[in-house]
Parts: structure tokens; sequence; C-alpha cells
């Protein structure tokens, strides 16, 4: 398989909530640690990505996080703007156009046409060239895509938008398409989560990528994957608690009197019953996609910060196979 | 009656639910009518997609846009009795959209130069797009057929509580005749000849704007908008209707999270946004709260603060013994990552309830072991919500 990270752009989906900004910027730091210049796309959940790197605000321009690693945000409104300029040239003319109510209206209800225009500036990022030397700035564009909640989401927009449009936005449309479906510049990771609903709609993404679209899914990311801590059957808990010894250590742990002994008792088969789930959607996951299902361990941290987000990255490079 | 949440049930016509997505938004806004069912209202759910088998549970398999009854016999399977009835409906954008264009246009003609009007068809599909101007429709809908004693609205997980809460406003700038008249103007008169500076400077841009997203976009635009031609005043009325109903005294907002950063962050926003609108914030539901097993944990905690989970955990392995069954340490490090996530989610919500949800009634949910699906999981859940008495 084509190494992930030597691909131009990465676009990583997934629902709402699944943590697809921690994965993108893991992949990202992933790419920063194998010698590429790297850049963040959010469209949202930038305040997660600058409070990580401790930055005050990431802004359309992109800023340098670390060394090698950038990051922006990109604003719908603002995107549109500079597309309709570059195309009719008066500022004026433009700003009149964008901040009229039917354009304001039109474009709220078509986040198709929002979507495509964003798509289509990460597209721009992937071709930008350095002035001097004629080479591209960024190696790898890692995109962390809006959560669409439906299906494919943004990557079927190109298609869409190819047969809805004519002039410079079809054109532009037909170019992200034959980025996004060429599988040595784009790769596509998808994020779900150890849920009913999650694992559903990801087993439906996949379906509808690699069959409506043709395209390939190149990582499946299991994320906040609960430890299997007693090794699959259901373990004697009751015994191993209630022994003596067992008593003996939740005295120390808990406080000696014993009060509390049926709820511990509760808490580590929910925890057992909650690595169970994970196994069994892992399985369901590897059995309907089948394709590798890369666990993203649970993190108990109280605090999600850079240590925690190494450890992700790990675990990562463990599911590409390259160097941590 | 002392509860806040449970008079809402009892005494309010609209609930509307909103929250991010995977919170359990769907869920809760089906116990709460639930909830209002066995309290003996006509309750209906409006959802947004929930979960198939959510849905096949409440009897919604065939993704109707029409009102279904939960069946009685589901409830004596779960075995309680409902002095009430409950229903349920799954918004279907595109045909509440269709409806509302058909209830608007009396030509048959124009009717179906619209229905079949590309830009029409477009943004009547995309799910996301419109689901918070239909949600709105359907609830004034349901509200209008006076049918139900109450209606809980589960919203789409639009990103931003401002787009919800600005969909009939929007609606009614969308429709707005100056607005069109402006814009459209210069494709109206494009063909025309004019002499003027700014004739000619508008017709460059009709042109530019053409070679931009392409002559045949901006025609069904027009043509759209021209099909529009009459509607306009009825569907502002009724934007201004649907926004009344939302500032309506018997209209309440219960906000759904969970204790995590990013619903948390979501649901303070939208907070502080139903405040700005002056909407009628009742209620906050936190889903999927970690418990911890200890009814005071504060020593347990005193002594990680000084030492750490490692410690804590090799005194608790030392005090059992040799003879310890070897899946003890497992056990008791599973006891302990259980108070860590207790702790990290028992402080963010006092965060949150001292912030964002000052004032505001905050009701916590305990993350279940299992995913709800059925109508035995939601009187579950009621049970937790409203005290074993559901």
């Amino acid at each position: 398989m084509l190494n992930l990270l030597d691909r131009r752009l990465l676009v990583v989906s997934g629902k709402g909530g699944v943590g697809k900004t921690m994965i993108s910027a893991a992949l990202a730091r992933l790419a920063v640690a194998a010698g590429k210049r790297v850049l963040l796309v959010n469209m949202e959940g930038q305040g997660r990505t600058a409070q990580l790197f401790g930055v005050q605000a990431i802004g359309p321009e992109p800023l340098e996080l670390e060394s090698g690693l950038w990051a922006c945000l990109l604003d719908p409104k603002a995107v549109a703007f500079d597309f309709i300029l570059r195309q009719l040239r008066v500022r004026r003319l433009v700003r009149h156009i964008v901040e009229s109510n039917l354009f304001d209206s039109w474009f709220r209800v078509s986040p198709a046409i929002k979507e495509m225009i964003c798509l289509g500036k990460v597209w721009s990022f992937t071709e930008e060239k350095s002035r001097w030397r004629k080479t591209p700035v960024w190696d790898l564009v890692v995109f962390d895509a809006p959560a669409t909640g439906h299906g494919l989401g943004l990557l079927q927009l190109p298609e869409q938008a190819s047969k809805l449009l004519l002039g410079p936005m079809r054109t532009s449309a037909l170019e992200v398409q034959a980025m996004l479906e060429d599988r040595a510049r784009t790769g596509t990771v998808l994020v779900t989560l150890p849920e009913d609903l999650p694992v559903n709609e990801a087993l439906h993404f996949h379906r509808e990528l690699t069959g409506t679209l043709g395209m390939q899914l190149d990582l499946l990311v299991l994320n906040m994957a609960f430890p299997d801590r007693f090794g699959g059957a259901e373990p004697p808990l009751e015994d191993v608690l209630g022994s003596p010894a067992g008593r003996r250590a939740l005295d120390r742990l808990l406080g000696p009197g014993g009060a509390e002994r049926a709820a511990a008792l509760d808490a580590v088969r929910a925890s057992w019953a909650r690595g169970e789930r994970t196994r069994r959607y892992a399985a369901q996951l590897a059995e309907g996609t089948g394709q590798p299902v890369t666990r993203v361990p649970f993190v108990f941290a109280e605090r999600f910060g850079l240590e925690e987000l190494r450890q992700v990255q790990q675990t990562l490079a463990h599911g590409l196979g390259g160097p941590a | 009656m002392s509860d806040p949440l449970e008079r809402l049930l009892r005494e309010q016509r609209v609930v509307i639910c909103c929250g991010s997505g995977g919170v359990g938004k769907t869920t809760t806004s089906a116990t709460l009518a639930l909830k209002a069912a066995l309290l003996g209202r006509r309750a209906v759910v409006c959802t947004i997609d929930p979960a198939r088998r959510l849905a096949n549970s409440l009897g919604l398999s065939e993704l109707g846009n029409e009102v279904v009854q939960v069946d009685a016999a589901r409830f004596a399977e779960a075995g309680v009795e409902v002095e009430g009835a409950l229903f349920a409906l799954m918004l279907d954008t595109k045909r509440t959209f269709d409806r509302l264009i058909e209830r608007y246009t009396t030509d048959p003609k124009r009717r179906e130069a619209i229905l079949n009007n590309k830009f029409y068809q477009q943004m009547s599909n995309t799910v996301v797009g419109s689901s918070d101007y239909m949600a709105m429709e359907k609830l004034y809908e349901l509200s209008e057929e006076g049918d139900f004693d109450l209606i809980v609205l589960d919203t789409p997980p639009t990103k931003h509580a401002l787009d919800f809460l600005q969909a009939p406003e929007r609606m009614k700038r969308a429709f707005d005749r100056s607005t069109l008249e402006i814009f459209l103007r210069p494709w109206a008169e494009a063909g025309k000849r004019s002499f003027g500076f700014i004739g000619r400077a508008l017709g460059k841009v009709v042109n530019k704007v053409d070679a931009l997203i392409g002559v045949g976009f901006v025609k069904e635009l027009a043509e759209f908008f021209q099909a529009f031609e009459g509607l306009y005043d009825g569907f502002r009325t009724r934007a201004d209707r649907v926004d009344a109903l939302l500032r309506d005294a018997r209209t309440s907002f219960v906000v759904v999270t969970a204790p995590q950063p990013l619903p948390l962050e979501e649901a303070g926003y939208f907070c502080d946004k139903l405040r700005e609108f002056s909407m009628d914030l009742s209620a906050v539901v936190v889903n999927r709260v970690e418990q911890s097993c200890l009814g005071d944990p504060s020593d347990l905690r005193a002594r990680i603060d000084a030492a750490g989970h490692e410690a804590e955990l090799e005194a608790a392995v030392t005090a059992a013994g040799v003879e310890a069954d070897p899946l003890l340490p497992a056990a008791l490090k599973a006891l302990l990552d259980q108070e860590r996530l207790a702790k990290g989610d028992r402080e963010r919500i006092e965060a949150f309830a001292a912030g964002p949800a000052r004032g505001v009634h905050l009701r916590e949910v305990p993350r279940f072991t299992h995913d709800i699906y059925d109508l035995s999981g939601l009187l579950t859940l009621s049970g937790e919500l409203f005290g074993a008495r559901a």
C-alpha cells in the first residue's frame, strides 16, 4: 500500500464528536516527524487545535504551530469572497453581492456550494507553489473535514457540483474531483466511535465510498477504544473482588467498611462490558469493511494535551505500519 | 409539582431540544415525549434521522413524514401503561418543503415549475442546509393542527445555534421581495438596452456572474424566484408566526449535552444564544455522566492528588497480598480509571453549571452500560431523568 503520509492531501471524515480534530492533528504531526511541511486545515474545532498547541487563535492565514506544522481556519464566506473577487476583480461589486441578503440566504441554505468552495480552497493549497523554487509550499495538507452528519458529505460534492455548475466553478469542481479520486495524491481517513450510531454510519460511509464513488478508504480509525482489561470472556469479578484478598484491596482503595463494594463491583463490570462492546464494534467494522481497524485507545487523562496527542500518534503510526 | 422538568412536560405546548450531535439529543427528546405521555398527555416527538433501531421500536420503520402513534401493545410489552398517547414522526425535509410550496401555490403550472426547478431541488434536498428551516416549518404545522397537547422537537445537529434560531428570520429575508428585486433586476433587464453608466456596469456584472457560475444556473435561479412571485407574502407571514411560536410563553427550550469539553462548549454557546434571543431556556440535560462508585470520593481523590494513580493502585495490590486473583490488578485499575473519568466529568459539569448554565435547572443522566435503542431503554432513561416513578 502507498504510504498514507506520502500523499498530498488527507481528508479526515466522521460525524460530529468522534475526535476528528485530534486525529487530524496527530496525522499532521506524524507527517512532520517524517520531515514534511504540513498544513492542517480546520473548518470548525480550530479552538481545540489552538488550545492544544497553546496559541491564541487560528485564523484564515496559515500559522506555524510548531516547526514544520502550520494550521489555518477556512471561513466559507471569506473563501467565497476571494473566489468571486478573482473572477470579477471589482472589490466593491463583490462586496455588494456577497453582503446582499439573497446571497447570504442562498449561501447558507446551499451547504453544497459553501463546502464546495472550501474544498476548492483546500485543493488550491495543495497546488500552491513557492515563488522562487516552484516547489509545493505544502508537502501534505490534512483537511479536518466538517461533520456533515450524512453519508459521504464532502467527498461526493465535486461530482454533484460538476453536474450542476458551469464555467470556472465547474472546471474547479472537476479538478478537485480528479484529485480526490487519485489515490496517489489523496488519502481518505474515517474516524468513528465504538457506539451503535457512529459504527452504522461508518459502515454506510464505507459502502458509499467504495460503491458509489469507486474510491478507497485508506485508514479506518476506531477512536476512544475502551481497554480490554480482562481478555475476552466475562471474568468472575464477584469472586475476584469478593475474596478476602479482593476485600483487603477494596478496603485500602475505597476506605474500610466495605459499604461501597456492591457499587465497585458494578463499576468494574460496566468497565468490562464497555471493553467488550469496543471489541464487538471493532469486529463489526472489520467484517463490514474488510479493512483493518486502527483502535486509538480511550484517554483517561482529565485533560487532552500534547502528551496524549503523542500517544495517539504512536497508535496511528502502528496502524500505518510506519515508524512512530 | 416541584420538579421543573416534569412541570414543563405537564404544562407546555412545545419543548425544543437543542445541542450538538452525538450527545443523545434524539433519545432525550423521545424520552421527554414518552414521559409526557405517561403523565397523561397526547405527546408527539418530531425527530430528525434517529437511530434506525430506535425508530423501529417506535414504529417509524416506514420513514414517513407523517405522524405515527406508538402502539399500546409496545408499551404493554415494556410493562407500562400510558395514560395519554405517544406519537412520533421523522422529519422528511424535502416533503415538508414540497408541502409548503403546495400550500401556497394555487396555480398548478407554477407549482410544477417550482417543484421541477433544479435550484429548488438542490435547496430542498440538501439535508444539512434546509433541515433547520423545515424543522421549524413542521413544528408550526403540528402546532396549527392542534392535535397534540405537547410537541417535542428534536432539532438538527447544527453547529451554529444562531442558524437554527434565526431560521424564521432568514426564511423571511430569503423571500424578501425588495432583496430579490434588487438582486435579480440586472438579470431581468440585461436583455434591454440601457444607456446609463449604472446600467452598463450592471450588465457587465451580469455577464461576469453568468460566466462564473454558469448561465444555466443563473437562469434556474431567476426562474425559481419568478415562480415564487406572489408567494413571498405568504412565506413572510408564516415566518413571523413561527417566530411568535418560538417566543410563546408555552414554548420552552431544553439544551442537551454530554460532559466532554466540546459538547459543553457548544451547549454553552446555545445557552448564550437562547438568552440573547430572549427564548425560554428551561433546563439543561447532561447525558452520559460518568459515576463514581463512592458516595463521597473526596478522600480517595485527595490521596490520588497527593501520590498519583500508580501509587494508589500499587498500595491496593500490596494490601491484597500474594494470594490475590491475577485479575485483581486489572479490576482495581478499572475502578481507578472510572474514578478519574467521574472526577473529570464532575469538574466540567460544575464549571458549566456555574458558567454558561448559571440559573438554569440542570439535570444529569448517568452513562449507561448499553446503547439505548428501544422503548424499555427509553423507560430506563426516563427513570433516571425523573426518578424511578416512571
